[in-house]
């Protein structure tokens, strides 16, 4: 499986402006909604669903990425986004490290499956460190297309 | 002298959502404080217990089978450790468990 089977290409984000958590969050599900994946009445309740699975615990898992998510009606298949931040964002992340790299996504209510799936392939994408270094000096959308779709990182 | 053990354990992981980020973060969390080492094996996917990543590796639904082994110096309460780690993998959790 491959992250561009998920991420929704017209949401990526290369450089986000937010410097908060909940601002990145917003950031985030805002471009979703803008690539026309779920109705505007949705959007605050998409956002505050994501903010509270943070109160829970940071879904900062080191190495500067961070992957908030949710689940949530308003969508039918799992979609997903992924932003940069150049500067960086305090996310609580579980080695204390500010986030530049992240992948968010929102499953449906009734699919633990397809979300357990889209987790283990980004952790698997993630994994190599080289792929994180590039994200994160990314010079735009297709970089970032290419990357997260197992392309080479030279 | 301490004696060295292995001792397994199997658990049908009971949330509804499979084994997602927050039981494989509060496993992880446990493990770490344990002396011995700590492997979770799902069908022939195996995964250091110690760390949350390599659990979401094990892409384990509700229902599925898992087995916890700790391995090392027996410390007299290998029994009990391996039993609240179990504990985690078969709580139900909650509808806003994810």
């Amino acid at each position: 499986m491959s992250m561009t089977e998920f991420v929704v290409r017209d949401a990526i984000l290369p450089a986000l402006a937010a410097t908060t958590r909940e601002g990145v969050i917003r950031e985030l599900i805002g471009s979703l909604h803008s690539a026309g994946h779920f109705p505007n009445t949705d959007l605050e309740d998409i956002v505050r669903a994501v903010l509270r699975r943070e109160q829970l615990g940071s879904t900062g898992i080191g190495r500067t990425i961070a992957i908030p998510h949710s689940r949530h009606a308003s969508v039918t298949r799992l979609i997903g986004t992924v932003g940069v931040s150049r500067a960086g964002v305090p996310f609580d992340s579980i080695d204390g490290e500010a986030v530049h790299v992240l992948v968010l996504l929102i499953s449906p209510q009734d699919r633990p499956g397809d979300h357990l799936r889209a987790l283990e392939c980004v952790v698997q994408t993630m994994r190599d460190d080289a792929v994180v270094g590039a994200l994160r000096v990314a010079a735009g959308l297709d970089d970032i297309w290419r990357l997260i779709g197992g392309g080479a990182t030279a | 002298m301490t004696a060295k053990s292995s001792l397994r354990r199997s658990v049908v992981v009971a949330n509804p959502n499979g084994l997602h980020m927050r039981p494989a973060t509060r496993f992880a969390q446990q493990a770490r404080v344990l002396p011995q080492r700590v492997t979770v094996t799902h069908g022939d996917r195996r995964a250091d217990g110690k760390s949350s990543l390599d659990l979401l590796m094990l892409i384990a639904m509700p229902g599925a089978e898992l087995w916890v082994e700790l391995e090392g110096d027996d410390t007299g309460e290998t029994a009990e450790a391996i039993r609240a780690l179990c504990d985690i993998l078969a709580a139900p959790g909650d509808d806003n468990d994810h």
